[in-house]
């Protein structure tokens, strides 16, 4: 017994206390996300001995948000945390980020490297806030078995709104005959990136250039017709569902094409780790096609993408940046390929990974990323209050019934008086 | 035996006792000293801060220079710490605490223009004990101020009221002092930051230049004025309390106690209750945003915009019209409480069945009403359809969406409802009912006449506090709905928490919380007017 305490004693005594740097480093992903950047951790850790990476990843996004943003003010920030494209301008207008431009070289990160378009979503004149994680363009999977089972050809990239209609159509089934309908051509989804690239689609815009007005934009032609197709889907044409307003059944959508029950659903690269499995094992064959135009548009499409960012104010600048360079790296964009959770922001390693792409999308993912521009989110700091007006607009058209022109405009105002604040 | 086992034992838990105490010491000073060495490493990265890139100082001011004798032992330690640069290098952010006893050093890096690379440091030598002056001051200032209020309270509560004018303006001047004191001693702001002292910086590897900085010291005159205070407030109260002509040594030991048992619950009001809504008073009169620096004083601009806003009025009507839930389930509840109110273990097995959901956390109530509630997989309209009726897309339909949020919390509260109700009853007399039965009442009338008039208070209770917690709805809301369809489920706390958290218009959602405290202040104030008839009426 007394020996045994020695032993505890001396075991005790010998800690050592050796100072030892702790990094933090949040993010809002998943488990399995989380798990792709062990290998950068790990490696940035045996380069840096006595440096200890301590992830506290929030798995909630808008609880994340809070925490960073209160964890930042309250002038105790981790040192690197997870940066979505909708949170850039209000950082970056706050002055809380570090420009990492400047150590880009020193810690190997080559930002001509990058594709422009996804960099520019996180820089503000020469100065880059945060290093490129992965991206997504929003896209449209189909389903390729009820396009087989109807006998209808594949959609291609540069569609026609009438060829989706027509499409959507053909898809959209009683397959037992009671009078319901099993297979629904397409969704419409209330959550307003599903459906910002239809409107860029046609030509329209929800603000003007500058971002500070939306009459004249909201309420222009061309937006006020990508809305009545929208809604049309649900109300005339009764080739989608009606969108489900609550939160837990938004996901009904993915569920429903996962069940082989939707032909064409409007997302990005994120659905596919979810479907992983099912997509390798053949269960599911799916493709991917650029949104459809409309008549008066060319395909264009939001790009969304989250980036590694350091706060301004964190005491271990030479370590997190160096940290945000593991994460960003080359070495971890190619496990996150892998497990088909977005796209490079690399074009080089993209391109690298294609011919060893097996589900085979990810050529396909490529092409829009040509047709892909900033979102909204990425450019003005309001962008939520914007947000939170947009899907109320589908409410009103689908279930009160008014008519799309006439909420745009009553929108228009609403929002004009919100960015005039 | 037995005398000897008890000697044992006693001095077993003598031991036990010191040692435990001795721990309980250590444990606390390592804790202390730890506190201080952080104060110490943010004095020197203050240092730091103010350090221009060829190592001269810039703005520290009120410090004085290093007493010549006190070099010595900062370029000793510096040495040591030109010595440890390697370790210094690596654990590059971390501040060093080197050194034993009293004598202890605080090294903290110093980097290049871009903080990137540690050029240098600086050391400061950490009189850490000094920082026992901030909690003795507390500690002394709260005692004063203590004595002085609970000193009043006794003479207020003293009926020989009579006395002397001299004594009336030293009472005033105890008072005012021990607040003067409190003042002057949170203006040495110093005082407390304790560790301070010598300093000096280490440029480049192998060369130190010793610094003529530091250190704040204590500003002697705000030092000599919160003494003189301390010294005036103290010996006034002493007066005070000598002086005092109504002052049983019974009262003040009764109020002395009395102040002692409210201390903590009052401090801890003040700080998480009252602080903040005193705060965010504040903050709705400011544009607050969470992020940026700048928040401008905007005056009452953030209430007229929500008086103007048709969305929070919008959100009024629907919080003010899901608080009718509330009636509803009241008489669900008072008809369960009396089915339930007999003796036997099923109706015990029952009133726990019932009670659950008011255990549940409203989280997994809403996932799993949002299952029943589907339009298409759902329970609910499973169930309509069997019967042959049509399905009701409950959620997704402005019409039904609140109401079905309505019947989910009613489901919630119907359990706890019932509870009150269920002592409420059984607080009734049998030899009442009793006596009515005798006098030819039949169940209804018995219940008209006896049971529902002696409940009235219970209900009253139950209606006003159900809505005051109806007002507060938000979990449910932002699981099930947010705030949709078409905005008929948006209540005035979904709003606090989007404005607040999404939109970061901490002034606004400040301001929104206002009118929503104002409104349950007022339903507050009617259940207690209403009460106080009621208990007018009993008497």
């Amino acid at each position: 017994m007394r020996g045994r305490l020695w032993l505890v004693l001396l075991a005790l005594g010998c800690t050592s206390d050796r100072p030892q740097t702790v990094l933090r480093l949040t993010s809002w992903q998943t488990p399995a996300e989380n798990a792709l950047d062990l290998p950068a951790i790990r490696a940035f850790e045996a380069a840096h001995p006595g440096v200890r990476v301590e992830s506290e990843p929030v798995s909630n996004q808008a609880e994340y948000r809070e925490k960073v943003i209160t964890s930042i003010v309250s002038g105790a920030p981790p040192d690197v945390f997870l940066l979505d494209n909708i949170d850039v301008p209000a950082f970056v207008e706050a002055g809380v980020l570090l420009d990492l431009r400047p150590f880009a070289a020193r810690v190997g990160i080559d930002l001509e490297a990058i594709y422009p378009g996804v960099l520019s979503i996180f820089a503000r004149d020469e100065a880059v806030f945060a290093f490129p994680k992965g991206f997504s363009p929003v896209v449209y999977y189909y389903n390729r078995a009820l396009f087989d089972a109807a006998g209808m050809a594949y959609p291609r990239d540069g569609w026609t709104w009438e060829e989706f209609v027509a499409t959507a159509r053909g898809l959209t089934r009683d397959l037992d005959g009671d009078g319901t309908i099993d297979q629904w051509g397409t969704a419409l989804m209330r959550p307003f990136y599903a459906w910002q690239a239809i409107i860029w689609s046609n030509g329209g815009d929800i603000l003007d250039s500058t971002g500070t007005r939306a009459s004249g934009s909201l309420d222009d032609p061309r937006t006020v017709a990508a809305l009545a197709f929208l809604t049309d889907l649900v109300t005339t044409h009764r080739v989608a569902p009606r969108p489900n307003a609550f939160r837990a059944v938004t996901g009904n959508e993915a569920r429903l094409f996962y069940s082989g029950r939707l032909a064409l659903l409007p997302s990005g690269h994120w659905l596919i780790p979810n479907i992983r499995a099912q997509l390798a094992n053949g269960r599911l064959r799916l493709g991917v096609v650029s949104v459809p135009r409309g008549p008066s548009g060319t395909v264009s499409t939001p790009l969304f993408a989250s980036a590694w960012a350091v706060p301004r104010n964190t005491t271990h600048r030479k370590l997190a940046v160096t940290l945000a360079a593991y994460l960003a790296g080359a070495d971890a964009q190619r496990s996150r390929l892998a497990a088909g959770l977005e796209l490079s922001v690399m074009p080089a390693v993209q391109a690298a990974w294609l011919p060893r792409d097996s589900l085979g999308l990810d050529a396909a993912f490529e092409r829009q990323v040509a047709t892909g521009r900033p979102p909204w989110g990425a450019r003005i700091a309001r962008f939520r209050e914007v947000e939170a007006q947009l899907p109320p607009m589908l409410d009103e058209v689908l279930i009160k019934g008014r008519s799309p022109a006439d909420v745009a405009r009553e929108t228009a105002i609403r929002l004009d008086r919100i960015l005039l604040r | 035996m037995s005398d000897r086992l008890v000697a044992g034992a006693r001095r077993a838990a003598t031991w036990a006792c010191l040692a435990w105490g001795a721990l309980s010491l250590v444990i606390v000073g390592r804790a202390w000293a730890r506190t201080e060495f952080a104060l110490a490493a943010r004095e020197a990265r203050e240092v730091v801060a103010a350090m221009t890139p060829d190592f001269r100082l810039t703005r520290l001011p009120m410090r004085r220079p290093v007493a010549e004798g006190r070099i010595g032992p900062v370029v000793r330690q510096m040495q040591l710490v030109i010595g440890r640069e390697a370790e210094l290098l690596r654990s590059a952010e971390q501040a060093l605490v080197t050194g034993r006893g009293w004598r202890r050093y605080v090294s903290v890096p110093r980097k290049d223009v871009d903080q990137w690379d540690v050029v240098g440091a600086v050391v400061l030598e950490a009189r850490w004990w000094r920082g026992l002056a901030w909690p003795l001051a507390v500690l002394v200032v709260g005692g004063l101020l203590a004595a002085a209020l609970a000193r009043r309270g006794i003479n207020r509560c003293a009926e020989d009221a009579a006395t002397a004018p001299w004594f009336r303006t030293a009472d005033a001047v105890a008072t005012m002092a021990v607040g003067l004191c409190g003042l002057a001693l949170l203006a040495t702001r110093h005082l407390g930051a304790a560790a301070t002292a010598l300093g000096g910086a280490t440029q480049g590897t192998g060369r130190f230049d010793p610094l003529t900085l530091p250190l704040p010291g204590i500003r002697p005159l705000v030092l000599l004025l919160a003494l003189v205070f301390l010294l005036a407030a103290a010996v006034v109260t002493a007066a005070g309390w000598a002086a005092s002509p109504a002052s049983p040594r019974s009262w003040r030991r009764a109020s002395v106690t009395a102040w002692g048992f409210l201390a903590p619950s009052a401090l801890h009001l003040a700080l998480f209750t009252l602080g903040p809504l005193l705060f965010t008073g504040y903050l709705s009169l400011h544009r607050w945003d969470l992020l940026a620096s700048d928040r401008p004083f905007i005056g009452l601009d953030n209430y007229r915009e929500l008086l103007g806003d048709p969305q929070f009025w919008n959100a009024l009507r629907n919080t003010a019209l899901y608080s009718l839930y509330v009636p509803v389930t009241m008489v669900g509840a008072l008809g369960t409480a009396m089915l339930l109110n007999r003796p036997g273990r099923t109706m015990r097995v029952l009133r726990a069945m019932v009670f659950l959901p008011t255990v549940v956390s409203y989280v997994a109530i809403a996932m799993v009403w949002q299952w029943i509630y589907h339009a298409d997989y759902g329970l609910l309209n499973h169930v309509l359809r069997s019967l042959g009726g049509t399905g009701v897309d409950w959620l997704g339909n402005p019409s039904t969406a609140l109401v079905a949020l309505m019947i989910v919390s009613a489901w919630v509260q119907l359990g706890y409802q019932m509870i009150v109700y269920l002592a409420g009853l059984q607080g009734i007399p049998a030899t009442v009912l009793e006596a009515a039965t005798l006098e030819g009442a039949g169940a209804w009338q018995r219940f008209l006449h006896v049971t529902w008039p002696l409940l009235r208070p219970v209900s009253l209770y139950l209606l006003v506090t159900g809505i005051i917690w109806s007002f507060q709805v938000f979990a449910l809301v932002y699981v099930m709905t947010e705030g949709g369809p078409a905005r008929a489920t948006d209540v005035l706390v979904y709003q606090i928490y989007q404005q607040a958290w999404e939109f970061r218009r901490m002034g606004y959602a400040s301001a929104l919380s206002w009118v929503l405290f104002a409104l349950l202040l007022g339903l507050t104030f009617t259940q207690w007017r209403l009460l106080n008839r009621q208990g007018d009426h009993a008497a």
